[in-house]
């Protein structure tokens, strides 16, 4: 029997045992390399058989082997490190981005509900739309009269305007006015396009007719009545509506009318808003219709006069 | 085998369409930069009627357009950039034409804002009108 050099090592040596017959010593043979490569990887298999390297450190094992840290400790405490400066809060310049968060949260209208609403109503029947809202307007009335005719500024009253145009105008006080909103429901937007034709009363009330051949309506009709309280207005608004568009039942016409009552309430507001700017300048006119007719060749469609 | 295929195939159709349209959506529009492309148009074309306290359009809306701050601030009727939303912004509504031919900003025609300008502020509010 031949004696490896691995003579401490019992499992090689049987490994190298030609005792069982040659077969046994292939099959061994092939395992080889696997074993010498787990032994390569677990030192502690070889170390079982190491002699004790570890030197007398001359440990007492009935001595307390808890060290006493205590004068390392106090050692740490009694010299202070190098001065350390306290970390200081790094701020980070997010003036830019502040400055457009803060202005993004506002609404559309830019500026918070304020009016007093009286009363306000969205009835839907058949597609056809019927919205009332009446409010108190912290402003004289002449302004609100000279912000609800300025039709050039229509744009200021709404965002949702998203275009306007006065198409023409008569010496009657006709004025027709191109309008085109974007109304959505949830997410779902779409522009409506109205023509009107606007009138100012005698009574310095205000009616717009839509013209359904121009407008993405069958029909409509706008009435708007001021009412002077003192120093304050009281706002009326009446309308209807059968826009040409698609609205799924219940949830679809909910959406609308909701959308609706708050693009009602925007443009309340911004009605306040911008009569109260006029009102602090002292820009005091009474109408805008003779200025937008003051250039002849902008011929006033027939239209407004149809069935009057 | 045959409904198999075309499902497989119209499956593949519109997956080869929905990475299409990020694509394009996301490869279409560069950043524009408030000191690089907006603030330079302003200066140039607008500030001259905006400065307040003598400039003509200042006067009559109270619109400066001295700084970022005082743009978004807007005029002493309301704001006229809504971040996020060049439709209802006021100032895309006049450098559009938007409000009617005659409230387009600027007025007259000599300081008219070209096409690449009228749409670097569209994509600029579009992006978040951010002061970058």
């Amino acid at each position: 029997m031949r004696r490896s050099n691995f003579s401490d090592c019992g499992l090689i040596r049987g490994l190298f045992s030609t005792d069982k017959g040659m077969t046994a010593f292939l099959v061994r043979l092939l395992c080889m390399p696997v074993i010498v490569a787990a032994l390569l990887c677990s030192p502690v298999l070889l170390a079982e058989d190491q002699p004790d390297t570890n030197p007398d450190i001359g440990l007492d094992i009935n001595q307390d082997i808890n060290p006493d840290i205590s004068r390392y400790t106090s050692h740490r405490e009694r010299t202070p490190g190098p001065a350390i400066p306290p970390p200081v809060e790094q701020k980070p310049d997010i003036s830019d981005y502040t400055l457009h968060r803060e202005r993004s949260f506002e609404p559309d209208t830019g500026v918070p509900p304020t009016i007093d609403v009286l009363d306000m109503e969205v009835i839907e029947r058949g597609g056809r739309y019927q919205m009332k809202l009446v409010a108190v307007i912290r402003a004289p009335a002449p302004y609100v009269r000279h912000v609800l005719a300025d039709f050039q500024h229509l744009y200021r009253l709404n965002p949702s305007i998203v275009e306007s145009e006065v198409l023409g105008c008569d010496q009657h006080g006709f004025v027709m006015v191109r309008t085109q909103a974007l109304g959505c429901a949830a997410n779902f937007c779409e522009v409506l396009e109205r023509v009107e034709c606007v009138h100012l009363l005698q009574s310095g009330d205000i009616v717009a007719d839509i013209i359904p051949e121009l407008s993405q309506f069958r029909s409509g009709k706008s009435y708007w009545w001021i009412k002077p309280v003192g120093e304050h207005t009281i706002v009326g608004y009446r309308s209807f509506m059968e826009p040409e568009i698609v609205v799924p039942p219940v949830v679809g016409k909910f959406l609308v009318k909701k959308s609706i009552k708050q693009q009602m309430l925007i443009t309340f507001t911004n009605l306040e808003k911008i009569a109260r700017a006029h009102a602090a300048r002292g820009l005091r006119r009474h109408s805008h219709f003779m200025d937008i007719c003051r250039s002849p060749e902008r011929a006033f469609n027939m239209h407004c006069f149809r069935g009057r | 085998m045959k409904y198999y295929r075309d499902t497989r195939r119209g499956i593949f159709s519109v997956w080869v369409v929905l990475v299409a349209f990020i694509v394009c959506s996301c490869a279409s529009d560069p950043v524009i930069g408030y000191r690089d492309d907006i603030e330079p148009v302003l200066q140039q074309k607008c500030l001259e009627c905006h400065l307040p306290p003598e400039g003509e359009g200042y006067a009559s809306t109270g619109l400066s357009l001295r700084s970022y701050d005082a743009l978004m601030d807007g005029t002493m009727f309301g704001m006229v950039i809504i971040p996020g939303d060049s439709r209802r912004s006021v100032l895309n509504k006049l450098v559009e034409h938007r409000a009617g031919a005659l409230k387009g900003m600027p007025p007259g025609s000599v300081k008219a804002l070209t096409d690449e300008e009228i749409e670097l502020f569209r994509l600029w509010v579009d992006q978040g009108a951010v002061f970058n």
